[in-house]
Formats: C-alpha cells, sequence, structure tokens
C-alpha cells in the first residue's frame, strides 16, 4: 500500500497523523486500568473491554456499564486499554502487531476470561489477528440477560437504527441491539438493511487529520437524508453524528440512561482527560487529582485546538516548558505567548496563569515551518548545479 | 561486449492495432530501450517502442499496481465508464464543434468540416456532464473558436457551475480578434490551452502548413491583456522540434505571467495522421525527460519531475516551479531520488492543482522587466516569495496519449481525462482509438 | 504591532531581527519580533495563521 510506504521513508509529516498515535499511547499508558475484583482472580469468566474511546466520550460510560456487567455476571474484570487500531490505520504494522501481542498476553494472564467488547473496530481487529480469542460484544451479553432490568421508555421517538460501518455482516450484534431496544420499548427503524454494505460515518481510518473535507462529507452524506434521531452502537459514529449536527443516542445511554439526545460531540482535545476521568471513576478516586496542570477554556478554544489537532496535553507541555524556563512572552494585559516546537510542527499558545497550577487558555495555534538558527551554510543559499 | 537479453519486464494487456481485439502484452526490454509487445492470431506481431533511454522505468513506476485479472474482458469497447475503471473524472473534454481553421497533418480529433452542433444541444450536454462547483471542463474541437458563441457556451457552462474552463485551441482567433478574447474572459474562460509546437516557423510549417509564430505571440498578448492565462501544448515529432524544448521552455518563462507553464504531448498516432508509425517516429516519456534537462541545462530535469498519480505514471508528469522576477527559478516538485513523490491522488487534488496553476493571478502583480537568464535558485525572503509564488507560477508537464499500438489497458483504466459523448464519459484515449494499421 | 509584547525571561521590549525557517528543504527568512537578550522569536497567531500558513502551502506543491 502507497500511504505504508510513504510514512515509512518519511513522506509523510508526523503531524497529524502523530495525535492519533499519541492519543492510543495515552489509552495505554496513563489512562490504563486493570479492575479485578479480588474475590474472582483466577476464576474470571468475563472481562470487559470497552475500548479507547467510549471513556474518552463520556468518563462516566466504562464504569456504568462494567457495573451492569456485574450485575450479570460478578466474576467480570475490566481493563481500560486500547486494540492498536489507530497504529493499524497509520500503517505502523510493528506496533500494531505489538499492542496485539499484549492484548493477548494479558487475557492468557488473566485465565482466558471472555472478552466483552463495547467496539465493533476492536472486535474487526481482534477477530483477525488474534482468532483465539473469539471476543462478544456487550450488547449480546446484556440482550442475552433476562434478568436484567433495564429502563423502560414512553413516549420516545421513532429512532433510525445506524450500524457502524465495523459491523459489516455481524447480524448477531444487530440482532442483540434490536433486542435491547424492544425490551426497553424504544421504537426504531433500521437505517441500511444490508449489512453487506454499512456506509462510513467518516471517522475510520483517522482521515479528519489529513483531509478534514472528506470526513465531514462522509457524515454529511450519512445523515442527509434521514430525519429520525439517530442511535448508534459505536461511540465514534454518535460523537460524529452529533457534530455534524444530528441528534445522536448510544445504546448505552438508552440502558444506562446517562445522555439524552442532545449532547453534543465531546471536544476532541479534551478526549485524553476524559480517559483520565474514566480511569479515576472506576478506581473510585477524586476526580481531581489525575489531571495534573489544570486548563480552563471556553468553548471556542477548545473548539480552536480541534480544529488544530492540539490536545489538551500538549499545552499543557507549553505551558510547563514555558514556565520551567521562563522563555515566553508577555503583553500589558498580563497575557502570557510561549510556544512548544514539536516534530513536524510548532505549537503556540496565549494564556493566563490563575494560580494553583491552573491556567486559563486563550487561543492556540501552530506552524509547520521550522524556525532554524541560522542562514543556511554558504553556497547552499541560492543552489545551482 | 556487454550481452543484451531481452528480458519481460512486466504482463498487461493492449489491442490489435488492426482489427482491436483485446491482447494479452509484455512490457520487453531490448537492450535501454523497452517495447510493448503484442501478438494477433490473425494480424501477427506488433512491437512499439513505450521507454527509451537509461532513465529507469521501474523507479518511475513505483508503486503502480500491476494489472491483475480483474480487468473487462471488453476494455476499450465498453466504456462509459464500465465497472472496472479505477479514477473518478479530473477534467472533461467536450467538443463543440468539427469544424476547424488550419488542416494540420496531425490530428488527433480528424478536424476539418461540417456542420456545427446546435448551441441548444452543447448547453444540454454541458448541463448533463456538469457537477456543479467541481467540473473542470475543456472545450475542444476541432477549433473552438469558429464558434461565433463561444463566449456564450463559456458564460452557460460557468453558470451551470463549472469551476475551471479551459479552451484548447490554436490561436489563430485569440490572435486576430481581440473584442472575441475580451468577450471569452468576461464569460470567465478560466485559461487556455494552446497549441505550439516550437520558437521557429518551419517547425509550424511542417506541422501546421503554414508559419505561425507570430500569431501565437499575439495571441499570449492579447490573453494577457485580459488576465486569461495560457498554457504552450507542443506536440512533440521526432526530427520536428524535439531540439526546440528547450527554447519552448524559455520562451515561456520568458512570457511569465501571461504563460503558466508548457504542456509537451509526444506524438500519438490516432485520429488523422500522414502515415503508419515506425518505432524512429515515436518520442517517449523518457526521452523528453531527458531532453528536458539536456536542453534547459538541468533548469527542469529529473530531479524536480514527478511521474503522474493520479493517471497512471507512463501517462505523464508534472512539475512546478516559481519563475521569481530576479532569475530565480524555484523547483516546488522534489521527489526522492527514485522519481517517486507520493501516493495516489484523488481526481480532485488533481484538479484543484492543476486549476489553480494554470489560472491566472487576479492580484497586483509588479512589472519587472523579464530576467535575462533564468537559473535554479532558492526562496528566500518570506514576503517576497508568498507574493510572486501566488502570481509567477510556472509548471512543465506532459501527457502521452496512447495510440492502437501502444494501448495499454493497465494504463487505460486509470484515465482521469474523459471525453464526454452522447451521455457517456470515456477515457480520451479510448474514444479516440482508430484501428486499421498496417499488418 | 498594536499590541506591546515584552520577553517575560529578560523584560526588555522585541527588535525586528533576521528569522530563518526551513520547510520541505526550502529555506527562507522573515525579519520578526525577538528579544535582544535572549534571542526568543515572537510568531503571531495573525503570521502564523495568515503568510507562513500559505507559504507552507505554496512549498508543499500539490
Amino acid at each position: 500500500m502507497g500511504w505504508k510506504r510513504m510514512f515509512s521513508r518519511k513522506k509523510l509529516p508526523p503531524f497529524p497523523h502523530d495525535f492519533w498515535l499519541e492519543e492510543m499511547e495515552q489509552a495505554r499508558g496513563d489512562a490504563e486500568a486493570l479492575i479485578v475484583p479480588q474475590q474472582y482472580e483466577g476464576k474470571l469468566k468475563y472481562l470487559f473491554f470497552p475500548g479507547c474511546q467510549l471513556g474518552a466520550s463520556d468518563p462516566r460510560y466504562p464504569q456504568a456499564v462494567y457495573q451492569l456487567l456485574c450485575q450479570v455476571e460478578p466474576a467480570t474484570a475490566m481493563w481500560l486499554s486500547c486494540c492498536g487500531a489507530p497504529s493499524y490505520w497509520v500503517g505502523e504494522i510493528e506496533q500494531y502487531r505489538a499492542v496485539q501481542n499484549a492484548l493477548h498476553q494479558q487475557w492468557e494472564q488473566l485465565g482466558k476470561p471472555t472478552l466483552v467488547l463495547a467496539c465493533m473496530s476492536c472486535k474487526k481487529i481482534i477477530d483477525y489477528v488474534l482468532p483465539d480469542v473469539q471476543p462478544v460484544t456487550v450488547y449480546e451479553i446484556l440482550a442475552a440477560a433476562d434478568d436484567l432490568s433495564l429502563p423502560i421508555y414512553e413516549g420516545m421517538p421513532e429512532l433510525a437504527l445506524a450500524d457502524p460501518c465495523m459491523a459489516r455482516d455481524e447480524t448477531a450484534v444487530r440482532k442483540a441491539v434490536c433486542t435491547l431496544l424492544e425490551r426497553m420499548r424504544v421504537p426504531y427503524h433500521i437505517l441500511h438493511e444490508d449489512m453487506h454494505t454499512l456506509p462510513c460515518c467518516g471517522f475510520g481510518g483517522n482521515i479528519e487529520g489529513p483531509n478534514l473535507a472528506a470526513a465531514q462529507a462522509a457524515a454529511k452524506a450519512h445523515i442527509s437524508s434521514e430525519p429520525r434521531p439517530y442511535l448508534a452502537y459505536c461511540v465514534n459514529c454518535r460523537d460524529v453524528f452529533a457534530g455534524a449536527g444530528k441528534e445522536s443516542l448510544h445504546i448505552l445511554d438508552l440502558v444506562t440512561g446517562l445522555n439524552g439526545l442532545e449532547r453534543p460531540t465531546p471536544h476532541l482535545s479534551l478526549r485524553r482527560d476524559n480517559r483520565r476521568l474514566a480511569k479515576a471513576l472506576a478506581l473510585g478516586k477524586e476526580k481531581e487529582e489525575c489531571l495534573g496542570i489544570k486548563l480552563v477554556m471556553d468553548d471556542e478554544v477548545a473548539q480552536m485546538m480541534d480544529d488544530s489537532l492540539i490536545s489538551a496535553d500538549h499545552v499543557r507541555r507549553l505551558i510547563a516548558r514555558a514556565e520551567q524556563s521562563g522563555m515566553k512572552f508577555i503583553d500589558e494585559a498580563g497575557i502570557n505567548i510561549a510556544h512548544l516546537p514539536l516534530c513536524g510542527v510548532t505549537i503556540w499558545a496565549e494564556y493566563r496563569p490563575l494560580g494553583e497550577r491552573t491556567y486559563q487558555l486563550l487561543s492556540v495555534y501552530f506552524h509547520r515551518m521550522e524556525r532554524v538558527e541560522g542562514p543556511p551554510a554558504d553556497g547552499e543559499r541560492v543552489s545551482g548545479e | 561486449m556487454k550481452e543484451t537479453k531481452d528480458i519481460i519486464i512486466g504482463h498487461t494487456r493492449s489491442i490489435c492495432p488492426v482489427c482491436g481485439r483485446q491482447l494479452p502484452a509484455q512490457r520487453v526490454r531490448h537492450g535501454e530501450d523497452i517495447f510493448l509487445e503484442k501478438s494477433c492470431p490473425e494480424h501477427g506481431d506488433f512491437s512499439t517502442v513505450i521507454w527509451r533511454g537509461r532513465l529507469s522505468i521501474s523507479s518511475w513506476m513505483c508503486g503502480n499496481e500491476p494489472l491483475g485479472d480483474d480487468y473487462n474482458p471488453n476494455c476499450p469497447y465498453d466504456c462509459g465508464l464500465c465497472q472496472h475503471h479505477l479514477t473518478d473524472t479530473c477534467c472533461v473534454l467536450y467538443e463543440v464543434t468539427r469544424r476547424c481553421n488550419l488542416h494540420c497533418s496531425f490530428c488527433f480529433a480528424e478536424g476539418g468540416a461540417g456542420d456545427d452542433i446546435p448551441l441548444a444541444k452543447i448547453k444540454e450536454d454541458i448541463l448533463a456532464l456538469t457537477r456543479p462547483g467541481k467540473t473542470f471542463l475543456q472545450l475542444s474541437g476541432g477549433e473552438p473558436t469558429v464558434r461565433d458563441d463561444l463566449p456564450e457556451i463559456v458564460a452557460y457552462a460557468k453558470n451551470v457551475g463549472c469551476k475551471y474552463l479551459q479552451l484548447n485551441s490554436n490561436g489563430i482567433r485569440l490572435a486576430e480578434d481581440e473584442a472575441y478574447v475580451a468577450a471569452l474572459a468576461e464569460a470567465g474562460l478560466s485559461f487556455v490551452f494552446m497549441q505550439f509546437d516550437g520558437t521557429r516557423d518551419d517547425i509550424y510549417r511542417k506541422l501546421r502548413g503554414k508559419p505561425l509564430l507570430e500569431l501565437k505571440k499575439q495571441a499570449i498578448a492579447n490573453c494577457a491583456k485580459y488576465r486569461i492565462g495560457v498554457t504552450l501544448v507542443p506536440t512533440l515529432v521526432p526530427r520536428v522540434n524535439t531540439d526546440d524544448i528547450g527554447n519552448i521552455v524559455r520562451f515561456g518563462i520568458s512570457q511569465v505571467p501571461a504563460v503558466r507553464g508548457v504542456h509537451f504531448q509526444p506524438i500519438s498516432y490516432f485520429g488523422r495522421y500522414p502515415a503508419p508509425p515506425a518505432n524512429e517516429d515515436r518520442y517517449t516519456l523518457a526521452e523528453l525527460v531527458a531532453d528536458l534537462g539536456r536542453q534547459t541545462n538541468g533548469l527542469v530535469n529529473i530531479t524536480n519531475i514527478a511521474p503522474s498519480h493520479c493517471d497512471h505514471p507512463l501517462c505523464g508528469f508534472h512539475s512546478s516551479f516559481i519563475a521569481m522576477e530576479d532569475g530565480r527559478f524555484i523547483a516546488l516538485t522534489k521527489p526522492d531520488s527514485e522519481g517517486c513523490c507520493c501516493g495516489v491522488t484523488t481526481a480532485e487534488q488533481n484538479r484543484e492543482y492543476i486549476g489553480r496553476r494554470w489560472t491566472r493571478s487576479q492580484e497586483e502583480e509588479v512589472t519587472a522587466a523579464p530576467a535575462a537568464q533564468y537559473v535554479a535558485g532558492e526562496p528566500d525572503d518570506l514576503d517576497d516569495f508568498l507574493r510572486q509564488a501566488k502570481t509567477r507560477s510556472f509548471t512543465v508537464t506532459a501527457m502521452a496519449f496512447q495510440d492502437a499500438y501502444n494501448l495499454d489497458i493497465e494504463r487505460i483504466r486509470r484515465c482521469s481525462l474523459h471525453v464526454y459523448e452522447d451521455g457517456k464519459f470515456m477515457p480520451f484515449c479510448a474514444r479516440y482509438l482508430t484501428l486499421g494499421g498496417t499488418e | 504591532m498594536e499590541r506591546k509584547i515584552i520577553c517575560a525571561l529578560c523584560g526588555k521590549s522585541l527588535e525586528m531581527t533576521e528569522t530563518f525557517f526551513d520547510y520541505y528543504g526550502h529555506h527562507l527568512h522573515k525579519d520578526l519580533p525577538c528579544c535582544p537578550s535572549c534571542g526568543q522569536v515572537y510568531v503571531s497567531k495573525e503570521l502564523a495563521e495568515g503568510k507562513m500558513r500559505n507559504t507552507e502551502a505554496e512549498l508543499e506543491d500539490k
């Protein structure tokens, strides 16, 4: 594939592709958590693996769904991590295989419990690379649990069931989602009957970075001819549709009662923080502890960060560097301005210290041209023969 | 003495130039040159040179997927476009007339006489082929400027949403009728693709039947006055103008910003041509790249030329430069040492690339005396570079059309230059394919 | 510059100084505000999202 070769020959700039690899590394790094109920150690039946985006979208999801699963089967553990899909999508095959191998090892160490997934991309990759694992989805488990009491929704408008593209040919999963909807008395209509050709929402491949227009066009095409609100069972789809202006629910919103139709799409730049909060909730810790430098910003600035693929972590590193070294500028209003050189991009931020390791972020911007120390060596300035 | 062995370097499919049936074909290396070879059970063996010289064809074609099994056994006769076609439309070519004001010895469209196509039919077709905000339409013929209503056609096409409008023309009327040029500009014409075979009149006499150089220069001047960009398009014929390549490029650069670039078209044998071609009557892309380097003293050379990515790499190349006012010629295309630039480009990216570079900027240009000489250079002051980059772009591009002798199915299924006719889109080389070669 | 910016480290006003950039193998320069003491260079949002972005687009070619 041309793009794999491109990246390996350093033809592709690292930015913005690195953004997604960093997301994955964070999901497997400081947001990683394995919760095993002590009394079931060595005797686990289920290992709930929500994937890297569920908690990134709403930090309450993983713990809420885990608790439901524990009602169905107490011998259930939860592992917050990532299956490696971002590295696969960017062509870092070695890395993605390493992630999958680590996943397999952990699953073996825990006694090979049934892997319970919430994300169909995770399922596609694990089915393909680790055929002995044979994961199932949380939707099938919950649908089969006749004794589990689920909320009943009266007067819910009819929803359009939007299967994720990764659910192609996964008829059992769709059936499970429909069963859950029926049990909760939610009227629905399947948007795209043919499971061979389920359309894409535009998230897959992380194409938003290199080609935002294509990603947006895919989302727009998906929602354009359907007036009803959407019901998704992929959290990325849900967030993409919400971002494109379509009222969207995730099936887990209905099952847990966590969110309604109006939830906007969470900021891309804040997803790493959400994962940390999801971990804190799962470990029963105080929310605030986990975040280090605290950033305060309004929605417009968060959007600026999203559009530039700059995460809150990048800004924290920038501020930490500026505060430690003193290398920053200041204007008459007391606004600090500093930069952070990264590979292939330089990020700038304007901020105001608010005390107690808290900073108000006012603006972010970047440039790809790299500042260098001096002119090129003599003779290079005008190249010739 | 080195032993020259015939080596098959690739497999594809082609057609018999006599009867047109689809045949398996091989790309075969004999010595330094590469030939497309095929064998018709009825009409015998055919061997056509497709690559001459030391430039590595495998480096040029890096990243290209070979034909494989998934091709249309009826290609190119199922055109319009069949499901095996790989590339979306980058540009649409549409004939507005069969008439012409020249009678050239070489003509892909066999232009000449005939009744004119009714304007209503043209409008109907343009409406049908246009994807609003996206379409790059080339008005062709015959010679489109024989039509007095061409400005009306241009205005209509713009109105229904064509994003870029190109006129393919010999430039004669553009030289002789300034009011007509003004009307085309007013109607929204984006740029002119002007036949320009060389910097000497003996070339025009041989290829077009009369001296045309002064008219060409006048056409450029008139288009410049109304800010319509002009791209010079030489048809390269061995022993006629292949020694003039360097001069053509230098002339083009001297006319920046009126001239936006040069688009070389090695001669191809379809439509009307004086006699069935021998291999010595062919001029390959590889030779063009080498001659460009030699004849421009390295100003345009393999280090700044990139093979086609939207179309098949054997279909052409592109390179972009900024011709700065002070004589620096800055290369923007920088493929790596293997001649490979990047992966596949979409039709839309390709369309935007050429659309932007061939359109003359409407921004204020500093009028400076043209530099006496251009040498390879580098950008320097950022503000100055940016100001000039917007107005002084110069592209050197090429397209190698296919004929029945060298038709390659692997290439044609990636074609993004589509002719629109009777509701169908067809790759250019399929539409103008002419059979009936000698056995 | 309407906005008055000083170097927070040195407390000095900035002076326009020739600054060099690399991109895609090309080298360019522009005079930018710079601290005369520690040498740190200020790039404004307007510059980054304006001329620098446009220059990057030109040099990226496609």
